[in-house]
C-alpha cells in the first residue's frame, strides 16, 4: 500500500529517471513547459495587469511589464468602497466552522461503516454513494424554503449546521476507504488493553489517518472557500457576504457597468481577484503532500 | 445475535447517525418537497396551489427551457471529452520520476484552487474583445480576431474554454492515483515481450486504467450539467441567450422571478436526465471498463 504512494511523494534523485528511448528528455520538458505556459498565462497577465495604473491598463499593444508599478492599487483593492477585510473574516467563519464539523461529522460516520458489523450496512454505504451523483440544484429550492421558514436566511446557519450532519458523501468515501486498510487486529488489540470505541477512533484511529484528514480538509477548506451559489441564494445583506460574492459585487460596481463607479477599473478587479484566490492557495502549499498522499491511498484506484 | 454483535451493531449505528439524520433532513426531506412542490404554482408570498403536471406541461412549451438544454449539452459534449483528453495527458506526463516533479503538479492544479468568481474575472478580461491578451495575441499571429463574450457563435466555446483552465485539477490528480495503482512489473513484462510506449500504453495503461477513466467521465457530465458561475459572472446568459445554462435559467426562475414551483420542476427534470444518463453509463460500462478478476465494481 505505502509502495503506491512513495513514487509520487518522493524523488529519488539516485535512481535511474524513467526517460523513454523514443521521447527525450528535451522534448518531455519542453511539452510539459508549453503545457505550463498555458495554465500560467492568465495568472501571470492578472498580476501584471493588477500592478498598471488605470492608463496604462488599456494601453495597446498591451505591455507585460508595468511601469511603473502601482503597488497602491491592492491597498485600493482592499480597503476601497467594498470593504475586503470584512469579507475575509466573514468567508473564514463559513470555511473554517463547517470544515470542523465535515471532519468530525465524516470520519465518524466513516468510522461506524468501516469497522462496525451492523444490519444494512452495504445498502445504506450504497444511498451515501449514490448521494454523490445527486445535483444540489435537486434540493436548493426546498432547502432555501426551509431555511426562510427557520428564519435562517441571511445567517450563516444554512453554512454550518449542516456540516455537522455529515453532508458531504464524497468525504465520507474518501475516510471510509482509508480506514479499509487499517487492520481490524488493531482495535481488537486496543479493546483488549480497555479502549472503548470512542477512544480508538480519537487516540488511534485519527491520528494514524492523518493524511486521509488533511485531504478531507483542504477539499472542504476550498470548497466551502470559493462557493458562491450558496451565498448568493442564502445571504442578501453585504456586510455579511464572503470574499465570491464580494467579488461578484466589486465587479458590478468596478467593471464599467451602470451604476458603478463609470469607467471599468481592470486595475483593481485584478488585484483583488488574486487577494481573494491567495488564501487557499496557502493552504494547499502547506497541505500538498499530505493531501496527495490521501487521494492516492484512499483507493480511487477503480 | 451474540450479546456481543449486538452491541457492534449499536454502536455502528449511533457512528452512522448523523449521516443518516442530515440525509433526511437535507437530502431526502428536500427531495420529496421538492417533487410536491413541481406540482404547485407558487411565488412565495402567497399560497401555493395544486396545478397538476401543468409546469412539466409548460417547460415542454418554454422555447427558453429548451435553449438552456441545448446550451447546456453543447458545453457538455464539448468540455468532458476535453478535459478528460487533456488530464489523462498531463497525469501521463507527470507520472514520471523526473526532478521537481512535484512542483509541476503543483503549478498545474493552481487554477482548481482559485474560486470561480476570479477565475471568471479574470477570463473576461483575458478574452476582451479590444483589449484582452488573447486577442492581441493572435493578432500577433496572424489569425483573425474573434469577439469572444460578444458573440453568439463564441460565448459559450468561451465557457468551456475557461472550464479546461482546471485539467490540471481534481480530475488529473484521480487519473495519477490510477495511474500509480497500475503495478510496475505488467510494464516490465510487456518491455521485455517487446511492446513499443505506444502499445504499451493502448494494451496496458488504458485498459486498466478504464474504472478510473468511467469515474471521471461520469461525475465529469454530472457536474458540467451543474454550470453555473461562469454564465453567471462571465456573460450572464447573453448575448441572446446564447450562454443561458439549465442552473442559470432554473435560478433566474426560482430567485428572480419567484415561480418555485416551476424552477422545482426544472430540477426533476434535471435529475432524472442525469439519473438515466447515468444508468445508461453503469449498463455500457461492462463493454468496455476492465474489472481486474472480474470483481464487481465497488
Amino acid at each position: 500500500m505505502s509502495g503506491l504512494a512513495a513514487p509520487l511523494t518522493r524523488v529519488r534523485r539516485g535512481s535511474r529517471l524513467r526517460y523513454g528511448a523514443a521521447a527525450g528528455p528535451v522534448a518531455y520538458y519542453a511539452l510539459i513547459a508549453a503545457g505550463a505556459a498555458v495554465v500560467l498565462l492568465p495568472i501571470l497577465w492578472a498580476v501584471s495587469t493588477s500592478l498598471k495604473t488605470a492608463g496604462q491598463v488599456f494601453a495597446f499593444p498591451p505591455q507585460a511589464i508595468p511601469r511603473p508599478f502601482a503597488w497602491g492599487n491592492y491597498a485600493q483593492a482592499w480597503s476601497g468602497t467594498v470593504p475586503f477585510d470584512r469579507f475575509f473574516v466573514n468567508t473564514l467563519v463559513i470555511t473554517l466552522v463547517p470544515t470542523a464539523g465535515t471532519i468530525l461529522s465524516c470520519s465518524l460516520v466513516a468510522y461506524g461503516f468501516a469497522f462496525f458489523r451492523f444490519p444494512l450496512r452495504n445498502l445504506l454505504f450504497l444511498i451515501v454513494l449514490a448521494t454523490l451523483m445527486i445535483p444540489s440544484q435537486v434540493t436548493v429550492i426546498p432547502m432555501y424554503i426551509v431555511f426562510r421558514y427557520l428564519g435562517w436566511l441571511d445567517t450563516y446557519k444554512p453554512f454550518i449546521v449542516p456540516a455537522f450532519f455529515a453532508d458531504s458523501a464524497f468525504s465520507i468515501f474518501l475516510l471510509r476507504q482509508f480506514f479499509l486498510t487499517i487492520p481490524l487486529d488493531l482495535r481488537d488489540a486496543a479493546t483488549i488493553d480497555g479502549a472503548g470505541p470512542m477512544t480508538f477512533y480519537w487516540r488511534i484511529l485519527l491520528p494514524l489517518s492523518r493524511a486521509a484528514v488533511t485531504t478531507v480538509a483542504v477539499i472542504s477548506f476550498v470548497g466551502r472557500w470559493n462557493d458562491f451559489f450558496g451565498p448568493l441564494i442564502y445571504l442578501s445583506s453585504i456586510q455579511k457576504f464572503p470574499v465570491s460574492l464580494g467579488l461578484s459585487f466589486f465587479k458590478t460596481f468596478y467593471g464599467g457597468g451602470s451604476g458603478g463607479a463609470g469607467v471599468p477599473h481592470m486595475e483593481l478587479l485584478m488585484a483583488a481577484a488574486l487577494l481573494v484566490s491567495l488564501p487557499t492557495i496557502v493552504v494547499f502549499a502547506f497541505a500538498q503532500r499530505a493531501y496527495i498522499r490521501g487521494v492516492i491511498m484512499s483507493g480511487l484506484r477503480g | 445475535m451474540t450479546p456481543r454483535a449486538r452491541r457492534e451493531a449499536l454502536t455502528g449505528f449511533l457512528l452512522i447517525l448523523p449521516w443518516g439524520l442530515g440525509f433526511c433532513a437535507f437530502t431526502a426531506g428536500p427531495m420529496a418537497i421538492s417533487l410536491v412542490l413541481s406540482l404547485t404554482k407558487w411565488d412565495i408570498l402567497t399560497a401555493p396551489h395544486y396545478v397538476g403536471l401543468a409546469n412539466f406541461a409548460n417547460l415542454w412549451h418554454d422555447p427558453l427551457f429548451w435553449m438552456a438544454l441545448r446550451n447546456t449539452l453543447a458545453y457538455t459534449v464539448l468540455t468532458v471529452p476535453l478535459s478528460l483528453a487533456g488530464s489523462l495527458t498531463l497525469a501521463l506526463l507527470l507520472n514520471r520520476r523526473v526532478p521537481a516533479v512535484s512542483v509541476l503538479r503543483a503549478l498545474f492544479y493552481l487554477p482548481e484552487l482559485m474560486p470561480t468568481v476570479a477565475t471568471a474575472i479574470i477570463w473576461t478580461w483575458l478574452l476582451n474583445t479590444h483589449f484582452g491578451l488573447l486577442n492581441y495575441l493572435l493578432s500577433r499571429l496572424g489569425l483573425p480576431q474573434v469577439a469572444w463574450l460578444e458573440s453568439t457563435t463564441w460565448a459559450l466555446p468561451s465557457l468551456v474554454l475557461m472550464g479546461l483552465w482546471t485539467i490540471g485539477g481534481n480530475r488529473m490528480l484521480i487519473f495519477l492515483a490510477g495511474l500509480q495503482g497500475i503495478p510496475e512489473e505488467l510494464h516490465e513484462a510487456a518491455a521485455l515481450d517487446g511492446a513499443s510506449r505506444g502499445r504499451r500504453l493502448w494494451h496496458v495503461t488504458l485498459p486498466l486504467l478504464s474504472p478510473v477513466i468511467f469515474f471521471n467521465f461520469v461525475l465529469g457530465v454530472i457536474a458540467s450539467f451543474q454550470v453555473f458561475t461562469p454564465a453567471y459572472i462571465v456573460t450572464n446568459g447573453g448575448p441572446a441567450d446564447s450562454t443561458l445554462v439549465y442552473v442559470l435559467y432554473l435560478y433566474r426562475n426560482g430567485f428572480q422571478y419567484f415561480q418555485m414551483g416551476y424552477a422545482a420542476a426544472m430540477a426533476w427534470v434535471m435529475l432524472l436526465l442525469l439519473l438515466a444518463f447515468t444508468w445508461v453509463q453503469f449498463r455500457l460500462m461492462q463493454r468496455w471498463v476492465y474489472y481486474e478478476g472480474g470483481a464487481t465494481p465497488g
